[in-house]
């Protein structure tokens, strides 16, 4: 089941990238329609919409889960019931698929709800209590993006179609392309984890590392950066991509923050893939639909493959996440530490990674126009932040001491994991000049001061310096300022924000929800219907029982009454 | 950045970016001044259907670099030099540019001063 | 397990809980081995200071003020091992339990025909040892 997927996958990703050639080079963008009603004035069509970015990203998008499932053979090859996670698996990529290519409201419903449902029977693949309850988290944050869209698809109707390729900026003064627009966003930000609905992604890391590489590094999360890509003509200079622009910086920051405090493997990673998607969905607000689209492309080659390698690393230490438990690992995983630090410096924007021709030009063109101080303080803060962790973790899984937890364990030479892992390290590290090329069709002239255009590599340095120095554990005055208890545990738990959108939105509803059960359910509605006429039906019946069973006495009591009336008539 | 450093500068004189120069082209030159013109042909651009925002005046070598990228394909590295030429032409229209806009900013600030002394 | 637990700890059993936690807590703050035991040979040297105290009311009161301590103190994200509770791959796999055997269709039970006659054969076995150990279960037990 395992290698049939992997080979139908892989050889669909072949044909999509056949056809993204030839569709790139004509400029063609096909568009199939086939009527399902079509009745008076009314028609139900269904539609296909196959262009580069479409073509392109599916390609991307096959790839990747052709390799993951490769990967998933050998590593869940303990699992007994692993056709599940395939089957799984293969559903999810299909209502991908059908979210990329689906240029309506209706269908990309479809594509959208398929995913959510799917990611939720995903984390709670392993059966305990934290997987149901990041099951459950993950299911309502993506039910509020599914609520939006179904609402979008009510309001839209007023302009007559649900294709978002009819729709232009032309558009913007209406009201109700306010309101529609509102929730677009809104439904892009709860898929893509930004901040008021960021709490879900670092609790699903709860799922099998397979589906974490497929689904949390380059599919679910980007859908909905892929969603306001494609609907980016209607929402231009509307004003809540400013709100976006905001709580996507915000994402940014925090996560980079939080990833520097966290000790489990699979959360930093998480933690990084929230920065990376704050980042693309600001510099989508900001006007850049392409360069959001390159970045989502070459963010999702290297996070996969950083996925994988954490998955070798977890499988070696016997399902240990915790980083504390692990160190020195680069001198015993020579292959895998390879693909680790690549994947790694890619992520940070070491020059011509694939992750730098991304990145570089976000922050390059982030620094050429002229937008407000703070965005630009924070996306480099922010990319510095970025080298930190990632410093801070390649020291402490690779480089510090050899913290002698597994000892017998260290087997790198798994090679389906391994060949799984190359194949990504040869797009991860040749996707990035190849799709520069491919897609900007009209280039972006870029011209900064000097020490401007370095302000990238200056940032790097010294996140790079922090991060060797923090994790060193040499320097404890610095460590003790860093890890005091409030601050860190503020930082750390993500500024209490996963708190206060569970416990904080619902605690109070359940609290006086308790008080009316209590005082109503059980209090006086008992007494009113249930106990109380109960009750009463059985003290009546008590009381009419004695005159039930003493029915001589009441016979001969009638005729001593009878008697005395009669007397008392005919005597007076 | 450098942008808002600059704009702000301008803010004084009531300059802002997307403002029109309001003096006269050729105040101040000793040679004469011509109008740019566009090498492009309109029907071209129509035919290769740019974009309205990227016909400007650099937009023959824009066109030279959509011919390069139709034949190259897929190999588009060999359209380098192309690319390189589009972008340099776009770099001297930005400083040419620039300048424009200091130039338009000078002239402000020196109509202020005259206007104050007189 | 072979004792139920009395419910009441002595104040012997919670200082040596506390002193756990506490090692615990070290390790989640000191990560490199040499550092942390460094700082566990501190904290043991803390506790050995009031080790032979005699006076019951003081040795309370430092128990509680360790207590509120090490709640104080505790790691955001303590270290715990990965099938314990609270662990990441805890319970991870679940077994169902054996009785649900006896609930499958005759149908199904049909395809494996040797393992359910040896399971018979196993109850039969076992409802013997229990009987022999604990003897026969009284009539009164067995109709509520």
């Amino acid at each position: 089941m395992c290698f049939n997927s992997f080979f139908f996958l892989f050889f669909f990703m072949l044909i999509n990238f056949f056809f993204f050639v030839y569709f790139i080079m004509n400029g063609l963008s096909v568009f199939f329609e086939w009527e399902i009603i079509s009745f008076n004035s009314m028609s139900i069509v269904m539609s296909i919409l196959l262009d580069w970015m479409s073509l392109l990203f599916m390609m991307f998008v096959s790839l990747i889960s052709s390799v993951v499932i490769f990967y998933s053979k050998s590593y869940m090859n303990s699992e007994l019931n692993l056709n599940r996670l395939i089957i799984l698996v293969l559903m999810f990529v299909f209502s991908m698929v059908l979210l990329i290519i689906s240029p309506n409201l209706i269908s990309i419903l479809l594509g959208w709800d398929g995913l959510g449902l799917i990611s939720y029977c995903l984390v709670i693949y392993y059966q305990n209590l934290k997987s149901y309850n990041a099951g459950m988290l993950t299911a309502l944050s993506n039910r509020i993006g599914d609520v939006m869209i179904l609402m979008v698809i009510c309001w839209i109707m007023n302009y007559g179609s649900w294709n978002y390729i009819f729709y232009f900026d032309f558009m913007k003064n209406d009201y109700v392309m306010f309101i529609i627009s509102f929730m677009i966003i809104i439904a892009a930000m709860t898929k893509s984890a930004q901040i008021p609905f960021s709490s879900w992604l670092p609790a699903a890391m709860a799922a099998p590392t397979p589906v974490s590489a497929l689904v949390h590094s380059s599919t679910l999360v980007t859908a909905g950066v892929y969603l306001l890509i494609r609907f980016n003509y209607l929402l231009i200079d509307m004003f809540f991509f400013k709100v976006l622009l905001f709580l996507s910086i915000l994402t940014m920051f925090m996560s980079g923050i939080s990833a520097n405090y966290e000790f489990d493997l699979k959360k930093i990673i998480a933690l990084s893939t929230l920065s990376q998607l704050g980042l693309m969905m600001s510099i989508l607000s900001l006007g850049f639909p392409d360069i959001a689209f390159f970045h989502l492309l070459t963010h999702a080659m290297f996070k996969a493959l950083l996925f994988m390698c954490a998955g070798v690393i977890i499988h070696m230490m016997n399902d240990i996440q915790d980083i504390r438990y692990m160190g020195g690992l680069s001198l015993y995983i020579p292959l895998t530490s390879l693909c680790l630090n690549i994947s790694n410096l890619s992520l940070c924007g070491i020059p011509f990674l694939s992750g730098f021709y991304s990145k570089d030009l976000i922050l390059e063109m982030v620094s050429f126009n002229s937008f407000n101080l703070m965005v630009f303080i924070l996306f480099y803060l922010s990319t510095g932040l970025t080298v930190f962790y990632t410093f801070r973790l390649i020291m402490y899984v690779m480089i510090s001491d050899f913290n002698l937890m597994m000892i017998y364990n260290l087997y790198d030479e798994d090679y389906i994991m391994l060949n799984s892992m190359f194949v990504l390290l040869f797009m991860s590290l040749l996707s990035g000049s190849f799709l520069s090329w491919f897609i900007f069709f009209y280039p972006y002239m870029i011209y900064l001061p000097f020490n401007l255009k370095l302000m990238v590599i200056y940032v790097s340095i010294l996140g790079s310096i922090l991060g060797f120095m923090v994790s060193n554990m040499g320097i404890y005055s610095l460590n003790k300022l860093l890890l005091s208890y409030n601050l860190s545990s503020f930082l750390c738990l993500m500024w209490f924000m996963p708190n206060l959108s569970t416990y904080g939105l619902s605690y109070i509803y359940l609290n006086f929800s308790q008080i009316l059960f209590k005082n109503i359910d059980m209090g006086w509605s008992e007494i009113y219907s249930g106990k109380g006429i109960f009750n009463i039906l059985k003290n009546y019946s008590v009381f009419y029982n004695i005159y039930q069973m003493n029915n001589f006495k009441i016979y001969l009591f009638s005729f001593i009454l009878w008697f005395m009336i009669l007397f008392i008539f005919f005597f007076i | 950045m450098g942008q808002i450093m600059g704009g702000y500068h301008a803010r004084s004189v009531d300059l802002n970016s997307d403002d029109n120069p309001t003096f006269d082209p050729q105040a101040g030159f000793q040679y004469e001044r011509k109008q740019r013109e566009m090498i492009a042909k309109e029907e071209d651009l129509i035919s290769a259907r740019i974009p309205n925002k990227y016909r400007d005046y650099c937009a023959h070598y824009l066109l030279d670099y959509q011919v390069c990228r139709y034949k190259e394909m897929p190999l588009l590295y060999r359209c380098a030099h192309e690319k390189h030429n589009y972008l340099n032409c776009e770099q001297q229209d930005y400083v040419l540019r620039m300048k424009e806009f200091e130039r338009e900013r000078r002239l402000r600030v020196r109509e202020n001063r005259i206007s104050a002394t007189a | 397990m072979a004792q139920i637990p009395l419910g009441v700890k002595t104040h012997a059993q919670k200082v040596c809980s506390l002193y756990k936690r506490a090692l615990r807590n070290l390790e989640a703050y000191y990560d490199r081995r040499h550092v942390y035991r460094y700082q566990a040979v501190l904290l043991r040297e803390r506790f050995d200071k009031h080790a032979k105290e005699t006076n019951m009311i003081k040795a309370n009161e430092l128990l509680k003020e360790g207590e509120e301590e090490l709640f104080l103190k505790q790691h955001p994200i303590p270290k715990y091992f990965a099938t314990s509770p609270g662990g990441v791959a805890h319970e991870r796999v679940v077994t169902p339990p054996d009785w649900v055997l006896d609930y499958w269709h005759p149908l199904e039970k049909a395809q494996y025909p040797e393992y359910f006659k040896k399971r018979e054969q196993r109850k039969k076995e076992f409802v013997a040892m229990w009987e022999k150990e604990y003897g026969k279960p009284d009539e009164k037990d067995k109709h509520h």
